[in-house]
């Protein structure tokens, strides 16, 4: 049960790692964001899609990402985010440590890094 | 529940100051229906792909209260992080500004002011009485309101019946004072002309009019109190209701 809980947080961790690297390659809307998540990670993170907006509002407010209202045609608005300068900053700096972090695990856990 | 039912619940749930909370909702309610139309295209019924998107956004109380921290004012979140008592005592005198500000300036022009005041007599007692507790209460919604930006609905509708009250009372009660004023004052000079023979002519054609609304405004009043109080206990009794 520990063992799931340990994952259960890095995953959680994760929101925020996760959105940014998406927004690194192109500006999408929230249910986009969610979907990619899932599609990418085989499910894996399997993310409530309602954790989403407090992560992605957050980094709007810290300048991170910036959203903007988007209406095209028949559709209905949508809300499209993409990373600011300060954003792939963060970003960059973000997927260092996490780099690191990955290293450090595959170090010291025998079998992570296969 | 239907979709829409279910935005409405969402948008009550959030405490969230408007018109981000619009902006807030209508983003989530697009997520959902794009949720719907992909559980509907993966061949599910109207009622399961409802429930699938909800089940899917998982909006529970967690991320309800995620959402109200990243929107929450500035001001409600500075007070969140001063310790309880001081917070306390910031809004108060936060909520007073009004009535500070104005007995500043009755204190600062004190001789015209205290003369307008003691001009007045008795009925300036419970019109200054009124004036304070309107003062005070206006300040603390449009604190509550504006500033600390807490826009829910029982927010929004509290004070306002104290308010009402208190705004159609020191109108009542300032006419009352008028109208008594003038009675007395007419009556004392009947009573002199009358001791040299004659008659005092405002008095003879106005006595009729002054003492029917003295007694009309009198009633007026006793039925604002009435309505006050009994509409203030349905208030309450309203707000205990569980549903």
């Amino acid at each position: 049960l520990e063992i799931e809980m340990d994952v259960t947080n890095i995953k959680k961790a994760c929101s925020e790692t996760l959105v940014l690297a998406l927004l690194g390659e192109r500006e999408m809307h929230g249910y986009e964001i969610a979907s990619e998540i899932d599609r990418r990670s085989n499910g894996y993170f399997t993310l409530k899609h309602g954790t989403l907006y407090p992560t992605l509002h957050r980094l709007e407010e810290q300048g991170l990402v910036s959203g903007e209202w988007v209406a095209g045609g028949q559709e209905r608005p949508r809300k499209y985010y993409r990373l600011t300068k300060k954003g792939h900053d963060y970003r960059n700096a973000n997927t260092s440590e996490w780099r690191d972090f990955v290293v450090a695990i595959a170090a010291l856990v025998p079998g992570v890094a296969t | 529940m239907n979709l829409r039912d279910y935005v409405k619940y969402l948008e009550r749930s959030l405490d969230v100051p408007y018109p981000e909370r619009a902006e807030l909702v209508a983003e989530i309610s697009g997520h959902i229906q794009e949720l719907y139309g992909q559980f509907k295209n993966e061949g599910l019924g109207d009622d399961a792909a409802i429930e699938r998107a909800i089940a899917t956004m998982a909006l529970d109380e967690e991320v309800i209260g995620a959402l109200d921290e990243v929107h929450a004012p500035v001001v409600r979140r500075a007070l969140s992080r001063l310790p309880l008592p001081v917070s306390v005592a910031v809004e108060q005198i936060a909520t007073s500004v009004l009535a500070i500000l104005t007995l500043t300036i009755v204190l600062w022009k004190e001789k015209t002011m205290l003369s307008f005041f003691v001009g007045g007599g008795i009925w300036m007692i419970p019109l200054s009485l009124m004036g304070l507790a309107i003062l005070l209460t206006a300040g603390e919604r449009l604190f509550s309101v504006f500033i600390k930006k807490d826009h829910s609905e029982r927010n929004l509708r509290r004070g306002l019946l104290s308010l009402r009250f208190l705004g159609y009372g020191a109108m009542l009660t300032g006419i009352l004072g008028t109208l008594l004023g003038y009675f007395e004052a007419f009556s004392a000079a009947d009573t002199i002309i009358q001791k040299t023979g004659g008659t005092f002519p405002i008095w003879v054609v106005s006595k009729y009019a002054i003492t029917t609304t003295i007694v009309g405004l009198t009633v007026a009043l006793l039925a604002l109190v009435a309505v006050y109080v009994l509409r203030a206990a349905a208030e309450r009794i309203h707000n205990m209701r569980v549903s």
